[in-house]
């Protein structure tokens, strides 16, 4: 698998804080990772967890009063502080995105076409008749039957399924290497959201493109990734392979988590978590997760566990083997 | 009280229709049925799950059910009586039976009110606990049982979580100890961790109060875990009902069969083993439903017949099932 190629994406040190009339607001705290080539890595967590904001940064897309600091580097090159000219030639070519909502990612004033061809025009260099073949080709990739007419038609005539369907197709236009979904199936349908996740897979082993995924969904990470980072509070508190985040979790935020949702196939009480996410504006010096976990101790509560290596993957816990 | 066998609630045929805009100065204005010949009948201390997809009238049927939304045909009697031959006066006075948990927790709380306001609101507009000391009792009573402090009754909502949000709402639909509560997508707005604590304080209360629960969302998982009857629900038919443990293991129709499927396991080994039957393409828009079995433009096995006649539900195994083929598939 990927672990013997060069990451083609090395996050590092990565904080992202935002100014906010109550202070400041440390939304990512101290974020590693390397993402391989041809590999889906998930990243998942609630809201508030970082996860969202943590892809923005490195894509330069944090809003005004966001800052990032720390470092993300696509193949060497430092995106942290790229200016956005040269910025603008990585994101949308190199590196795609697909958001949650796809309506507020199109342009609702203009056909399909003509968001296609602008995205090749701009990346590709790619006109006319070229460029058209190309995007009904991409059309056709993500499964969208009688794509030269889709083409001329406008975001609000398609569903949500096709929408995010289309969506897909103008981020791999320019054949990228990295694809960020930031919970690209969370708005749509169940039966639509397992067409488009079906896509994704495909997508992912024609074309080998690494996959970035966020999302809350347990279900999707396990059918979708290879790799899984479990994020809290703005830090990482577990990362391995899906196998062993989902049969082995070594962290007790991810033991809990993956005994309190509801299953097809299981049956009984629900094992629910005391408290709430941690409130980001605070960050008490001991475990972001102690007051929530039952393994609790008091170490827990005075010293900050970090990332350390386990069995299969990194925990950041002070108990050798969490769950246990 | 009621024998337990006598329904509390009782929909019969229940349709609801909306004017729809046609498109340009002359077109001629169209009807969307959301709700299309719903019936069903619930029972004290049961909970009947309604699974479906977005556009499939599920909340249009809560609404209905509240006479929020007046329905164009059908009838919705609690304890036998049929609320829409109500008068206002005396349809205010059932309300107090009849309460809603909404799904959006802190946007359907007053930003003003303290949270012993809100929970004491529901018996202030039914003039009952005149007495201030009785009704802070009362709400403070109703807060401990729902999990919330004392110290958060002059809070306000913005002060709190979500799922004490959540829980506030729960507190206010309670207070009046209602016999009929819809929960409409109660925990889909709610952090992952904080999802379960929602379900096991509705099922506890539900079993503690014996109330009856219709119990709304689109997470087929959640809707198993706490529902003993479900219903699937399709471009405002039903299409499926049954018990619960019969519905997840034999289920009869076609959609049931794809809903079930496209659910993610959280389970990497389960998931690779599995092979997705995905559906193709959207649900058709309710404006322009399919003739026959709504269903039938995305269905694997759809016949000639199915665009022809519409399936009425029949008993099949152990469920209701609309569709012409369900002993076939």
């Amino acid at each position: 698998m990927a672990a013997a190629a060069e990451p083609i994406l090395v996050v590092d040190d990565l904080n992202v804080s935002f100014d906010t009339r109550d202070g400041e607001l440390r939304a990512v705290r101290g974020l590693d990772f390397a993402l391989y080539p041809g590999e889906t890595l998930g990243i998942i967590g609630e809201s508030g967890a970082g996860k969202s904001q943590a892809v923005l940064a490195v894509l330069g897309l944090l809003p005004t009063n966001g800052r990032a600091t720390g470092s993300a580097r696509y193949r060497g090159r430092e995106l942290i502080g790229m200016p956005g000219s040269e910025l603008n030639a990585v994101r949308g070519a190199r590196i795609a995105l697909v958001f949650q909502d796809p309506m507020s990612s199109l342009n609702p004033y203009l056909r399909i076409r003509t968001q296609m061809v602008e995205v090749l025009a701009h990346h590709a260099g790619l006109r006319g008749v070229e460029a058209r073949r190309r995007a009904v080709a991409m059309l056709e990739a993500v499964r969208i039957p009688d794509a030269v007419r889709v083409l001329e038609r406008y975001p609000h005539e398609f569903s949500g399924g096709m929408r995010q369907r289309v969506m897909i197709a103008m981020a791999l236009l320019c054949d990228p290497d990295i694809l960020v979904a930031d919970e690209p199936t969370t708005a749509l349908d169940v039966t639509v959201q397992a067409q488009v996740l079906e896509i994704l897979r495909d997508l992912q082993r024609s074309r080998g493109i690494a996959t970035l995924l966020i999302t809350h969904d347990l279900g999707v990470v396990a059918g979708q990734c290879d790799r899984v980072l479990v994020m809290y509070a703005g830090r990482i508190v577990e990362s391995g392979s899906v196998d062993g985040i989902f049969n082995q979790p070594q962290h007790p935020y991810t033991a809990d988590l993956l005994r309190s949702i509801p299953r097809l196939d299981r049956q009984g009480r629900l094992n629910a978590i005391a408290g709430d996410p941690p409130d980001p504006m605070l960050a008490p010096p001991g475990c972001p997760y102690a007051p929530r976990c039952s393994h609790r101790f008091e170490r827990c509560d005075r010293e900050r566990p970090l990332l350390g290596a386990r069995l299969s993957g990194a925990a950041a816990c002070h108990l050798d083997a969490a769950g246990d | 009280m009621l024998p337990v066998t006598e329904p509390l609630l009782s929909v019969r045929s229940l349709s609801v229709e909306f004017d729809a805009p046609g498109s340009g100065p002359f077109a001629r204005r169209r009807t969307l049925r959301a709700l299309d010949g719903v019936s069903f009948d619930l029972i004290r201390g049961e909970t009947l799950g309604v699974v479906g997809e977005s556009g499939c009238g599920k909340t249009t049927l809560a609404r209905a059910i509240l006479q929020l939304t007046p329905a164009s045909a059908g009838r919705v009697l609690l304890h036998g009586e049929d609320l829409s031959k109500l008068g206002r006066f005396a349809l205010r006075q059932r309300r107090r039976a009849m309460q809603l948990v909404f799904q959006d927790p802190l946007a359907s709380l007053s930003p003003r009110m303290t949270i012993g306001e809100i929970i004491a609101e529901p018996l202030r507009a039914h003039a009952e606990g005149r007495d201030t000391g009785a009704r802070k009792a009362r709400v403070v009573a109703m807060m401990d049982r729902v999990g919330l402090l004392p110290g958060l009754y002059d809070r306000y909502p913005h002060e709190l979580s979500g799922g004490q949000c959540q829980r506030v709402g729960i507190a206010r639909a309670l207070v009046l100890e209602p016999d009929l509560v819809v929960c409409d997508e109660p925990v889909s707005a709610l952090d992952l961790s904080v999802r379960a604590q929602i379900v096991n304080l509705l099922m506890d209360l539900q079993h503690e109060m014996g109330l009856a629960l219709l119990f709304i969302a689109h997470d087929l998982s959640v809707v198993r875990q706490v529902s003993h009857r479900v219903l699937v629900m399709y471009l405002g038919r039903i299409m499926e009902t049954a018990e619960r443990d019969a519905l997840f293991a034999a289920p009869r129709h076609p959609y049931t069969r794809a809903l079930l499927d496209s659910v993610p396991v959280p389970d990497p080994t389960l998931a690779r083993a599995r092979t997705v039957r995905t559906l193709p393409g959207d649900p058709p828009s309710p404006l322009d439903p399919p003739s026959g079995c709504v269903f039938r433009t995305r269905c694997p096995h759809a016949q000639p017949l199915c665009a022809e006649r519409v399936p009425v539900l029949r008993q099949v195994g152990g469920s209701l099932v609309a569709c012409h083929f369900a002993e076939d598939i």
